[in-house]
């Protein structure tokens, strides 16, 4: 891996093929970066006088992937501490606060193309923490904090069960959750609390809330709750989501969908295919280290394979991901004013046999293969 | 049959007659033809594996075989054509690490040695998802007790061809001995218990030569004692009467199945399958390799790119998987160093490498050729890669002489594609077992 | 390609749209039907329209492209009501951080992909009432719902059905640590014994009282409370013992709340208190052997001729699978009360219209009358036969078993 170097005024990267993800696909086109930002997209290959050059006209350039929801750089060892299991209800913790950006499993990532990363708790308490959208670098924070606190974290998992605190069972897992959002509802403001402030935002101001739910029935219940305080929420995982897409696609529910090869059957493998033709908002996501950011693309392959749109599958790797979690303006996809974050690749993103050659963040070369 | 008709019942057989008839003659003899038929399948491009591939080639089956493969092949008369001309056919695919046909819980005994225990009885013909596996182009997987067991017992490579009796599947039995160290239970591993692996594996080998000599021994004696015997009742039943001694009998040489398979390890009969992912597990196995003389196949060797040479210099063949540690359940400790360019690295230094799915139950064999596909995407050549998952594995377990390439007297276990089989676009059409039709896209529905 | 599905579908639609003018009616036509509401209809006809009873009776006029089921000469009744069935819910049905827990709704734990719901259906049972479980003293609100729909909403057709109440000894297991271990988890706690629960449920129902006389009003735990003593929400008591029984009618006066008594295994000694007060008794399995210990090692006397014994006295029983998977089913359940002493007719109201009036659905299921819910189960012969088999299930007017 090559060591960040400082990030050149200008430079332009030619491309034999530029994926915008939102301006179709530009054939020998050229990208000038400046301060780290995309100043222009252009359809000659031509470059301007006294610019860096990058040639890459026999290969790719797509935006930087942005993996949803993963738990990367969150430990200390392979598993992760992300749950604090102690107390069932703890909007106030920040996972950004356990986020080591020098982690070895934050540099080795580098070489996957994934460039934005969305931080979460795990699936072990039912209302986990506040989410964390960062980069996989950044000379400051600035440069690598997209967000601080981008959300809620909830789960309707069997995760969250425990039995030696509340709650014990699933109906007891929703009277809790009830309860948590009814009291911050009525909160009066007298009394200063910042784990009520938290979840007020959440049912009065729209502040995200990101909702573990795997199977239908735990879908189901995700989507009462929604409806019933009004929440802003995303379904993370979703797995069983294709046999109730249609009241998903009604209530306009994205979805940050678990790692395909999670799966082997290919009745599962085709799920997140009948919840994308039904016009959800599809996400893919690592949920890291249970599959490596790497195989983030692969997710989307798989996916392609098993009948997903190819347009779709990308998007669900940029600029749905983007949107979902606020970055938009920022990240997602190669246009004017973005961060320069792109991935050349060897061929077509969504090939298996694609290799990722180079990685820039901010401008920066991050990463660059080296020959076997 | 109508001319039995004709014969039993001299009556008049009117037109209508006559046409049914016909017809069932014609029915009859087509069946009959169509069951020993031989098949030819012009396809756009023959990827041989073995030789360069032939574009616009044919290859002619007959009894199950590939009798001819090439440009210019000429055809019998009676032949069944196969018109693949725009796509591509190439042998069936073979995952070497696979679980398919055995239930998750039937993989492991004990952390223990028992070599005798085989594979085969596990295996349960009637799991559904070998279909989907097929429907992937995989044509033969080896299946192997788990990680569990120290020296786990018997493998065995098996064919997808829907037979419900076992031992129609079984391409070959006792393929390997499946043989597993420094595998972690959850998040720890104790050093400990590591050296505990070792020194049982060699005690156990070492009690097998002992075995193995004291056997040959009491085969000598045994073989003493009968010419001994047929001498004595000879002199017995002769005319002179020389007192002479019966020869006694030797002691009964009891047999242990387990030290049986031993033995044919330490012979060389058997490849020992080793599933080591450290370096220093590696290393250790190759030097027990050294010290006892078995035929070595590294498996899964996940840090084997940090010392190829090693591995090369002493041409071990090696089966790597899984290629991406998404295949796996919660990446255990062994896991650690995982490297996507493992295959790649082995294979440019010279090393045989076969690519394993190594998936977390028996459907994930459908993966195959994405396990290919992201090894090429990862430094391994992409013929390289197709060969990794057919004609290396059946090299290295032993079943190279019936399949894994596209070449004459070899089985017609083939595989008819859309399109290049790394591309995510190509669509398997047709899979072949022996020449029969055991998969076909057209009456999927 | 696309072009052409979107003609095709659009041709599909033309006869669509205009079927959309009559919409499907569905006849039966069958040799006896059981209303249970009335005398059997013999040579009788149901007619289903949207998932309802739209007629039912002889002569009825079927019209011209109904889908007519003939059952010749079998028998029909309604859907079976289990008013304590196997609960098709998902891991624990016991929250138990603690013993008074109102506002648990087991509805929230619905599973419509639980595999007890096909025995279900199986056994003829169309509508069921679950409950949370029994671990806890005061355990919170049971549903009742129908074996149907893909998500927990629509399973339920009555949500708040009853208040879950236990005064038998399960609330008293596990919580107490094992000897010379220290108190170290929220199991250690009150209840270990009887004079535990009660006063727990006295102190519950005393400070319920207090809440509903001040002006407070967001406690919601309490308000669930203050609910039941209003009589709003029915009290469903589990009780095994007699003595148990009898402090139940009393707390049910003293409090003022409306009884539901549950299981009531030892109901056949305190029969005649029972059908004074007028309380309905909820049945749970009695083929335990008598001196058997059953599900609790609570002692208690089971005896056979337990529903016959209330049902002569005058009490209200419904019989149920007492929310185990594993019972016998409700046909044969009520076969088995007749063999003990319950008369044929009350045994198979027990299991269809008295459960539905127990659980507050009567206007919608339990009879075959006009106007209820198309629940209808087909049988080869008499449903206290135990030879006799269900041939075809019907819920909400669409058959969802047909017997193989």
């Amino acid at each position: 891996m090559v060591r960040a170097a400082d990030a050149p005024q200008h430079l332009a990267i030619r491309a034999g093929r530029i994926w915008t993800v939102t301006d179709g696909v530009i054939k020998d086109g050229v990208i000038i970066i400046k301060n780290g930002k995309i100043q222009a997209v252009r359809k000659k290959p031509d470059v301007p006088e006294g610019m860096k050059l990058l040639d890459f006209s026999d290969r790719d350039v797509m935006p930087g992937l942005i993996d949803a929801h993963c738990h990367i750089g969150l430990s200390l060892d392979i598993y992760s501490e992300i749950d604090e299991t102690v107390l069932a209800v703890t909007p106030d913790m920040q996972i950004i606060d356990a986020f080591n950006p020098l982690a070895d499993d934050v540099k080795k990532a580098l070489s996957s193309g994934v460039t934005t990363v969305l931080l979460a708790p795990g699936n072990k308490n039912p209302v986990a923490g506040q989410t964390a959208v960062v980069k996989l670098y950044g000379k400051t924070t600035k440069d690598r904090v997209l967000k601080r606190s981008g959300g809620v974290k909830f789960s309707l998992r069997d995760d969250a069960l425990m039995s030696d605190r509340r709650p014990t069972s699933r109906a007891g897992l929703l009277a809790l959750i009830r309860e948590e959002l009814n009291n911050a509802k009525t909160h009066k403001d007298d009394k200063p609390d910042l784990r009520i402030e938290v979840l007020k935002s959440v049912v009065d101001a729209n502040f995200p809330a990101y909702i573990s739910a795997y199977t239908v029935d735990e879908i189901a219940s995700a989507l009462t709750v929604i409806d019933e305080y009004g929440l802003n929420a995303v379904l993370i995982g979703a797995e069983e989501g294709d046999e109730i897409a249609q009241l998903i696609a009604k209530q306009n529910i994205p979805v940050i969908y678990s790692p395909v090869l999670l799966f082997s059957r290919d009745k599962d493998l085709k799920r997140v295919v009948k919840m994308a033709d039904s016009g959800i908002k599809i996400a893919f996501s690592s949920k890291s280290p249970r599959t490596p950011l790497s195989s983030l693309r692969t997710s989307a392959i798989t996916a392609v394979k098993y009948g997903l749109d190819k347009e779709v599958a990308l998007k669900g790797l940029t600029i749905n991901a983007a949107q979902i979690l606020g970055v938009a303006k920022r990240v997602g996809s190669i246009q004017r004013g973005k961060d320069a974050d792109l991935v050349i690749i060897s061929g077509d993103p969504l090939q298996p046999t694609s290799t990722v050659e180079m990685v820039i963040i901010n401008g920066n070369i991050v990463y660059q293969r080296q020959k076997i | 049959m109508g001319f039995y008709l004709f014969m039993e019942n001299p009556v008049v057989i009117g037109h209508k007659n006559i046409i049914l008839i016909s017809i069932l003659i014609l029915l009859f003899t087509f069946t009959i033809s169509f069951a020993s038929q031989d098949i030819a399948i012009k396809a756009g491009s023959i990827i041989t594996i073995s030789d360069n591939p032939i574009e616009n080639g044919i290859i002619l089956i007959k009894n199950g075989k590939i009798e001819a493969v090439g440009e210019n092949v000429v055809l019998p008369a009676d032949v069944r054509l196969i018109d693949a001309n725009d796509k591509f056919v190439m042998p069936g695919l073979i995952d070497a690490q696979s679980r398919l046909f055995v239930m998750d819980r039937e993989l492991n005994e004990g952390r223990t040695i028992e070599p005798e225990l085989n594979i085969v009885d596990a295996i349960d013909p009637f799991i559904k998802e070998y279909r989907e596996v097929l429907a992937q182009g995989v044509t033969a997987v080896c299946v192997a007790p788990g990680s569990r067991g120290l020296i786990g017992g018997r493998s065995a490579v098996l064919k997808l061809n829907g037979s419900k009796n076992v031992n129609k599947m079984v391409l070959k039995a006792d393929a390997t001995v499946k043989a597993a160290v420094g595998v972690s239970t959850g998040n720890t591993s104790s050093s400990l218990a590591r050296l505990e692996h070792y020194s049982s594996i060699r005690e156990a080998l070492i009690a097998a030569k002992l075995y193995m000599q004291r056997k040959e021994k009491a085969d000598r004696e045994m073989a003493e004692y009968n010419r001994k015997k047929a001498e004595y009742e000879k002199k017995e039943s002769g005319k002179e009467t020389e007192k002479k001694e019966k020869p006694k009998r030797p002691a009964k040489f009891r047999t242990n199945p387990g030290s049986d398979v031993l033995v044919r390890i330490l012979r060389k009969e058997i490849p020992l399958q080793v599933e080591a992912h450290r370096v220093t597990d590696i290393i250790n196995v190759l030097r027990l390799a050294d010290e006892f003389g078995f035929t070595l196949i590294l498996d899964k060797c996940t840090e084997g790119y940090l010392i190829a040479d090693e591995i090369a210099r002493r041409k071990v063949p090696v089966i790597v998987g899984p290629v991406s540690t998404s295949f796996v359940d919660i990446p255990r400790l062994e896991y650690r160093n995982h490297n996507m360019s493992n295959a790649a690295i082995l294979s440019k230094k010279g090393v045989k490498t076969a690519l394993g799915v190594s998936g977390r139950d028996g459907a994930s064999s459908k993966f195959i050729t994405l396990a290919a596909a992201m090894a090429a995407a990862n430094g391994l050549d992409k013929d390289a890669a197709l060969r990794a998952i057919t004609l290396t594995p059946a090299e290295i377990l032993g079943v190279a002489d019936r399949i894994g390439s596209l070449q004459v007297g070899k089985d017609a276990d083939l595989v008819i594609l859309n399109g290049p089989p790394l591309d995510i676009r190509s669509r398997v059409e047709m899979v072949m077992i022996e020449g029969k039709v055991v998969f076909d896209r057209k009456s999927q529905r | 390609m696309r072009t052409c599905v979107i003609l095709l579908s659009f041709l599909l639609l033309i006869p669509a749209l205009a079927q959309d003018e009559q919409s499907e009616v569905t006849a039966i036509k069958a040799g006896k039907i059981l209303t249970i509401s009335g005398s059997p209809i013999t040579d009788g006809i149901i007619l289903i329209k949207d998932g309802k009873i739209a007629d039912i009776g002889t002569g009825i006029e079927i019209p011209e492209n109904a889908s007519v089921i003939n059952a010749g000469q079998k028998i029909v009744m309604p859907g079976l009501v289990d008013a304590s069935a196997a609960p098709p819910v998902r891991g624990d049905l016991n929250e138990e951080h603690k013993e008074i827990t109102p506002t648990v709704r087991i509805s929230t734990a619905l599973d419509p992909q639980s595999k007890v719901l096909k025995r279900i259906v199986q056994t003829g049972t169309t509508t069921l009432y679950v409950s949370p479980g029994l671990r806890n003293v005061i355990a919170g609100l049971g549903a009742v719902v129908k074996p149907t729909g893909k998500i927990p909403k629509e399973m339920v057709i009555k949500e708040d059905a009853a208040l879950t109440i236990v005064m038998s000894m399960d609330p008293t297991y596990g919580n107490q640590t094992p000897r010379s271990q220290p108190p170290r988890n929220f199991y250690f706690r009150r209840p270990t014994t009887r004079m535990a629960i009660i006063w727990m449920l006295r102190k519950s129902f005393f400070d319920a009282q207090k809440y509903a006389a001040s002006k407070e009003k967001d406690d919601p735990e309490m308000q669930i409370l203050a609910s039941a003593l209003d009589d709003k929400i029915p009290v469903r008591l589990n009780v095994r013992r007699a003595i148990n029984i009898r402090t139940a009618l009393k707390l049910a006066d003293e409090y003022d709340f409306q009884l539901i008594l549950d299981e009531c295994t030892e109901g056949y000694k305190v029969a005649e208190e029972i059908a004074e007060k007028q309380v309905p008794v909820v049945l749970g399995p009695f083929y335990y052997y008598p001196g058997s210990l059953g599900q609790s090692r609570e002692g208690r006397e089971v005896n056979w001729n337990n529903a016959g014994i209330l049902t002569k006295a005058g009490a209200k029983v419904a019989l149920t699978s007492g929310a185990q998977a594993q019972s016998i089913d409700l046909l044969t359940a009520a076969a088995f009360a007749v063999r003990h002493g319950m008369p044929r007719d009350k045994a198979l109201k027990a299991i269809t219209a008295t459960p539905a009036e127990i659980l507050g659905v009567a206007d919608k299921v339990g009879t075959l009358e006009k106007g209820k819910d198309a629940d209808i189960l087909i049988l080869s012969g008499d449903p206290l036969e135990v030879t006799t088999r269900i041939e075809k299930v019907i819920l909400n007017g669409k058959i969802v078993y047909k017997a193989e």
